[in-house]
């Protein structure tokens, strides 16, 4: 109210400032919170402020997602590029978190663009069978696609749990190699070994 | 480093306005006027107050200014009542016309409090239809942007109400209860003699007054006292006591009001769609009647293009008439400064009056849902859109609303079910009762490991350093070429959903446009 629609653009443009200066991060573990974000991307600019986004609808394992307010579009842009070229880890590894730059529609309190028509709506008369019943069908599509989402999510959890597992196969398989490597220096095998071959193994030694 | 969010929406921008008189011991300096939070008040407006858990907040007029010791700023307040606060008195009287609130009046506690000045949420516009001579009559403009009328008044002492207003109520001088007489206004914060006598006499006491009447609000009244009154003098509010009176204060009256809750809307359906069409030939004939300043600088039509709506909507406009959503006459919803969603939706969720609404075009506000709520409902509420997110339709938006009852909530969520509310996209609005995600619940999260044996040998601060170290990786780890299979995965899936996005999308449009099948 008050000074009307100056008001309301000046809102507008400041909050589209906003918008231009913000990164979006999802595939962001339950362990992340405000401050280890903060300190996170702390690496690249200066934070303005971090909005985690609230998950009160999905019901399944989805994966945090936040906002990130950068001090300049510069900076958000900086972020958004580094995170692309090189897996960004936070609080965990090895799967990397994802940027990119945010839009209006990431943000619940977003103010309306006065340039744009407001949102207009009638009831249809039931009279009116073929519009009406296209509208019915239509609002049931919407639970379909629900449902489809649904599945879809389901699907994408379950091929992240295979990943999972590979890699944890992966990575128990790299630790056992190396921790053979060091029980055999840690024995004495080591040494026994080079002895009889006549070699150096000081060079081995300051490796491992 | 400063938080921009905080410093914007925490500390309210405030400026004192006209100097008035000053208490005693210099402690107290009276203000005729004041600007808070971008909007300017003068002393005897009206203005919203509001309390966390109310569902409507409370309509008072500012009868005294001032800021004490410590920089406190208070206002003294003369409340109105809404007829559901004193329903019980009501019985023989004239039925409370629509939107009709009283003043209150008589001596005993609820005709005024002394508030913290930063509990004000808004200006309200209340007019008097009193047919008192004294009163200015209000113009038809005048009422049809009107929040509420008054024209009696309730005795707090003996629970009657009287549509005589007398010299003066609660020491103010009828002339400031009735509207302002054309030019008075500006002199009205001026305060010339009229108030003078009783507000500097009370201006005396008011520093000891002040203290024990804050605490006063938290005393055990008198069983006698209606529960009207006894709510009513917990109507005092300190910001910082608003979540402790919340539990208490919730629900106290329950689902029955609604009768006093919406400006003036014809009660019919076409009705008020007539109504909004003429306000926007109105605002768009750039008339100035309405609003003269909004409009005049306004090129026609460029708000409120009625003249050219889609054209997929003009052709379902011979059977139904397609309204635009104006603001709301007398919009309060600037004023909402409620307390976080994260507790009221859960409250919501809890009584019933939480909705989810889907299918709108994912450029709307929460305001135009509010706005859309009011004028295809006659409901008020309150809006918050859910963000987008990582698996969010791109194009089209949910909300979740908190209606006033769960009657309102259950009201709309069967009307979207029977009825097609057709939106500017070409979609359906849909509605249904929000089913949230349990809190707490944990959450599973895949591609993240620990070494069990390495973490126990590790020293807690170590590991903890461990884990909350965020780094870009380097090319010549392990962990990097893990992480490069992560952000294929990453890919990947985002192309599974933007397929299934443009397919739901293709399937939408086939859906509008295909005749019923047989």
């Amino acid at each position: 109210m008050g000074s009307g629609e100056e008001g309301d653009r000046k809102a507008y443009k400041e909050f589209m400032e906003k918008v231009k200066r913000t990164v979006f991060i999802d595939y962001l573990s339950p362990m992340v919170t405000v401050p280890i974000l903060k300190t996170a991307i702390g690496q690249f600019g200066n934070v303005l402020g971090v909005h985690l986004i609230p998950n009160w609808l999905e019901q399944g394992e989805v994966p945090q997602c936040a906002l990130v307010e950068m001090e300049s579009e510069t900076q958000a842009r900086c972020v958004v590029s580094e995170m692309s070229a090189l897996p960004f880890m936070i609080s965990g590894m090895p799967r990397p978190v994802r940027a990119q730059l945010a839009r209006e529609e990431m943000f619940c309190d977003r103010p309306r663009n006065p340039d744009r028509r407001r949102m207009k709506a009638h009831w249809v008369d039931p009279s009116d069978a073929e519009q009406f019943e296209a509208g019915q069908r239509m609002k049931q599509l919407v639970s379909k696609h629900d449902m489809e989402s649904g599945g879809l999510l389901q699907y994408q959890l379950e091929e992240e749990e295979k990943l999972a597992e590979q890699q944890q196969e992966v990575l128990k398989q790299n630790y056992e190699k190396h921790e053979i490597i060091e029980g055999i220096v840690q024995d004495g095998s080591l040494a026994r070994l080079a002895e009889r071959y006549k070699m150096k193994i000081s060079d081995y030694q300051s490796v491992v | 480093m400063p938080d921009p969010e905080q410093v914007d929406t925490g500390a309210a921008q405030f400026a004192w306005g006209k100097k008035r008189g000053r208490g005693k011991g210099m402690n107290v300096q009276f203000y005729g006027s004041f600007a808070y939070d971008g909007t300017e008040y003068s002393l005897y407006d009206c203005v919203y107050l509001y309390k966390e858990g109310e569902p409507e907040p409370f309509i008072g007029k500012l009868i005294k200014i001032w800021e004490q010791q410590g920089s406190r700023r208070r206002v003294k307040i003369l409340w109105f009542f809404r007829p559901i606060e004193i329903r019980n008195f009501l019985g023989e009287y004239e039925k409370p016309l629509k939107n009709e609130i009283f003043l209150a009046s008589g001596e005993g506690i609820g005709v005024t409090d002394v508030n913290p000045l930063e509990a004000i949420a808004g200006k309200c516009n209340v007019i008097c239809i009193s047919k008192d001579q004294r009163n200015r009559q209000p113009s038809d403009e005048e009422l049809k942007v009107v929040d509420y009328i008054f024209y009696r008044t309730f005795d707090v002492g003996s629970y009657t109400i009287s549509d005589e207003i007398g010299e003066t109520i609660a020491g103010v001088e009828a002339t400031y209860i009735f509207n302002f007489k054309e030019g008075l206004s500006d002199n009205a914060a001026d305060g010339r003699s009229a108030i003078n006598g009783p507000s500097e006499k009370s201006s005396h006491t008011v520093d000891l007054v002040l203290e024990s009447e804050l605490v006063l609000g938290k005393e055990v009244r008198k069983a006698d006292l209606s529960d009207a009154l006894n709510d009513r003098s917990s109507k005092r509010m300190r910001l910082s006591d608003a979540s402790r009176m919340q539990k208490s204060d919730m629900g106290s009256y329950g689902t029955e009001e609604k009768a006093c809750a919406i400006a003036t809307t014809p009660s019919t359906d076409k009705a008020k769609l007539k109504l909004d069409n003429d306000l926007l030939r109105l605002k768009k004939g750039s008339t100035g009647k309405l609003k003269p300043d909004a409009v005049a600088d306004r090129p026609a039509g460029e708000t409120f293009n009625t003249s050219t709506p889609d054209l997929s909507l003009q052709k379902r406009q011979n059977t139904n008439e397609t309204v635009e959503m104006p603001k709301r006459p007398g919009d309060t919803s600037k004023w909402f400064v409620g307390p976080p969603w994260e507790t009221r939706i859960w409250e919501a969720q809890g009584q019933g009056t939480l909705v989810l609404l889907e299918n709108f075009d994912l450029v709307h506000t929460s305001e135009e849902i509010e706005d859309l709520i009011f004028h295809c409902f006659k409901k008020k509420c309150a809006a918050r859109m859910i963000e987008w997110s990582t698996f969010s339709c791109p194009y089209h938006g949910r909300a979740l609303i908190i209606c006033k009852n769960r009657g309102d909530a259950e009201e709309i969520v069967n009307k979207l079910k029977a009825n097609v509310l057709m939106l500017s996209n070409g979609r359906p609005l849909v509605g249904r009762m929000a089913n949230l995600r349990p809190p707490g619940k944990a959450c599973k999260f895949y591609g993240h490991y620990f070494i069990e044996k390495v973490r126990r040998q590790m020293q807690r601060e170590e590991a903890r350093n461990a884990v909350s170290t965020s780094h870009c990786s380097q090319p010549n780890t392990l962990e990097f070429e893990m992480g490069i299979e992560w952000m294929l995965l990453h890919e990947k899936s985002a192309s599974w959903w933007r397929e299934l996005h443009e397919e739901h999308e293709e399937e939408v449009k086939l859906t509008a446009r295909a005749p019923p099948k047989k």
